[in-house]
């Protein structure tokens, strides 16, 4: 009896330790493939989603071109944009758009230091403060070295000023002195591309808000939810009027972002795109800023 | 009975053969089978990184722009953007650190201990360095190998070769001719290339990344021209 025990032991344990190492080899294999699928797939899934936002891109940037913003109809197969004024919208479920014409934001480069400072009281700064803002904002930009007090700017700053053209709005964080909260205010109010003219009707709701009243800020916005809107029913509200700087006509210079929510995907891609459908020897699409 | 409780020396040496037999079998196939594993994990891993750094190089490339800086001893304005057919130092809206902030950036071709070509990545944020002058330093917080181990990498650039040409060919088509080269300097030239192309061969494979750049760099030096930033 005992011997059978022994043998049994013995295979027994074989058995147990084969099945051991079969075990961990196969543990190990799956907490790899779960690794690697998890890898692919997250991949796999990126891919998908920069594909559908090349795609959707290139579909927008024909309807930019082919379709006439002074009518409200888009030719079959072209993507109808809801707005120009940075509101968002979804395409379908996980795409969202965002398109602001650069002629609805204020030029940073043609600083009107008048207007940012009723802009920056409206948004709650103070008088005193909004008017540094604007010195401040004014000195960078500038190309001397003084200040309006005709002290030297590298002692303002500590450091030599940009004193010329400001590549992206984050350059403003380098200003000694510019809190983040401010600098948001002025990023969500300026543009560093010109058309050479400037259409409030097309401005974001934060901008309107910085620069009308509350009640007319909140009937520009109901009309917008409501889609009853266009440049006459904006005059109409704000009492702005064409001039030679404020021109009530879209311009060539479109912002556009997209983002993919889907997933553990969320991919983000913005362009800055100045588009020339009839130039006969320029392409018709020239990329100010690619962040695709 | 006594004789029947125990084992014979032959038959505990079979049993403990045939145990270690198993023993090897079982260590050898578990090592080989593992190696094999780690191998194509390796491989996996290996495409994994590579895909990305094409894509990063890629977003990287489209995001370049002209960045206009100043010459540190006339004052004059003008392009920051150095392009050989092995490195390239720009900037871009396309960051791999930080694509938040537009990022200065070195891209260098070197070779590695197997001779083979690595393209090494060197940036800092916008955000960290206020980049204003032709002679200013630029110390680069972030340096890491973009692709690996490629045949070769090399540079071109579409573009004109100069800003007055440039300016004239938007007035008279005759004025000059838009060509290919192999090194661009924006300092000289006063433009950034229209058109940058990275052509990479890896394992006898050819891949051309190409991007389309901003074609007006010419108008963010004619800004210059005229102070009208202020009112």
């Amino acid at each position: 009896m005992n011997l059978h025990y022994s043998e049994r032991g013995v295979a027994l344990i074989q058995v147990l330790l084969l099945t051991a190492i079969l075990s961990v080899l196969v543990l190990y294999f799956t907490q790899t493939s779960r690794q690697q699928v998890a890898v692919a797939q997250y991949f796999n899934d990126n891919t998908d989603a920069f594909i559908e936002l090349t795609n959707l891109k290139n579909r927008l940037l024909f309807s930019l071109l082919t379709d006439s913003r002074a009518s409200d109809s888009a030719k079959p197969n072209n993507i109808i944009i809801k707005n120009f004024y940075g509101e968002p919208f979804f395409i379908d479920d996980h795409i969202q758009v965002t398109v602001q014409d650069q002629a609805g934001l204020l030029p940073i480069h043609f600083l009107n230091k008048n207007q940012l400072v009723n802009m920056l009281s409206s948004l709650g700064i103070q008088l005193q403060r909004s008017i540094q803002i604007s010195e401040m904002l004014g000195n960078w930009l500038d190309f001397d070295n003084e200040t309006s007090n005709y002290s030297s700017e590298t002692e303002l700053f500590g450091y030599k000023a940009r004193d010329g053209y400001v590549h992206d709005l984050s350059d403003l964080l380098h200003i000694e002195g510019l809190l983040p909260e401010e600098y948001d205010m002025i990023r969500r109010a300026y543009t560093i591309h010109y058309p050479g003219f400037f259409n409030l009707a097309l401005a974001p709701n934060s901008l309107i808000k910085g620069l009308f009243p509350e009640s007319q800020f909140l009937q520009v916005k109901s009309m917008r939810d409501s889609a009853a809107f266009d440049s006459k029913v904006f005059s109409r509200v704000t009492g702005v009027v064409e001039s030679e700087e404020m021109f009530f006509a879209p311009s060539n210079l479109i912002e556009f972002e997209l983002k993919y929510i889907g997933g553990d995907v969320n991919l983000h891609q913005k362009w800055v795109v100045s588009l020339e459908p009839y130039s006969d020897f320029r392409p018709p699409i020239n990329y100010l800023e690619n962040r695709g | 009975m006594q004789h029947s409780k125990g084992f014979t020396i032959v038959e505990l040496l079979i049993s403990i053969s045939i145990l270690s037999m198993l023993m090897f079998t079982g260590s050898f196939v578990y090592s080989t089978i593992s190696n094999q594993w780690d191998k194509e994990l390796g491989e996996f891993n290996n495409h994994f990184a590579e895909a990305r750094g094409i894509r990063l190089l890629d977003k990287l490339l489209n995001g370049v722009m002209p960045f206009v800086i100043r010459n540190s001893s006339s004052g004059s304005p003008t392009m920051f953007f150095i392009g050989k057919a092995d490195r390239l130092l720009a900037v871009s809206y396309g960051g791999i650190i930080n694509s938040t902030y537009p990022e200065i950036f070195r891209l260098t071709v070197l070779k590695n201990k197997i001779d083979k070509f690595d393209l090494v990545y060197q940036a800092t944020s916008s955000r960290k360095t206020l980049l204003l002058e032709t002679e200013q330093s630029i110390s680069f917080e972030k340096s890491f190998i973009l692709l690996k181990d490629l045949d070769s990498a090399d540079f071109e650039y579409y573009g004109w070769s100069d800003f007055t040409t440039k300016v004239d060919a938007n007035f008279d088509r005759n004025a000059g001719q838009i060509k290919w080269y192999s090194e661009y300097s924006g300092l000289e030239n006063k433009l950034t290339p229209e058109v940058l192309k990275v052509k990479l061969v890896k394992d006898g494979k050819n891949l051309d990344i190409v991007a389309i750049l901003n074609f007006s760099s010419e108008k963010l030096l004619q800004y210059y021209l005229t102070d009208e930033s202020t009112e």
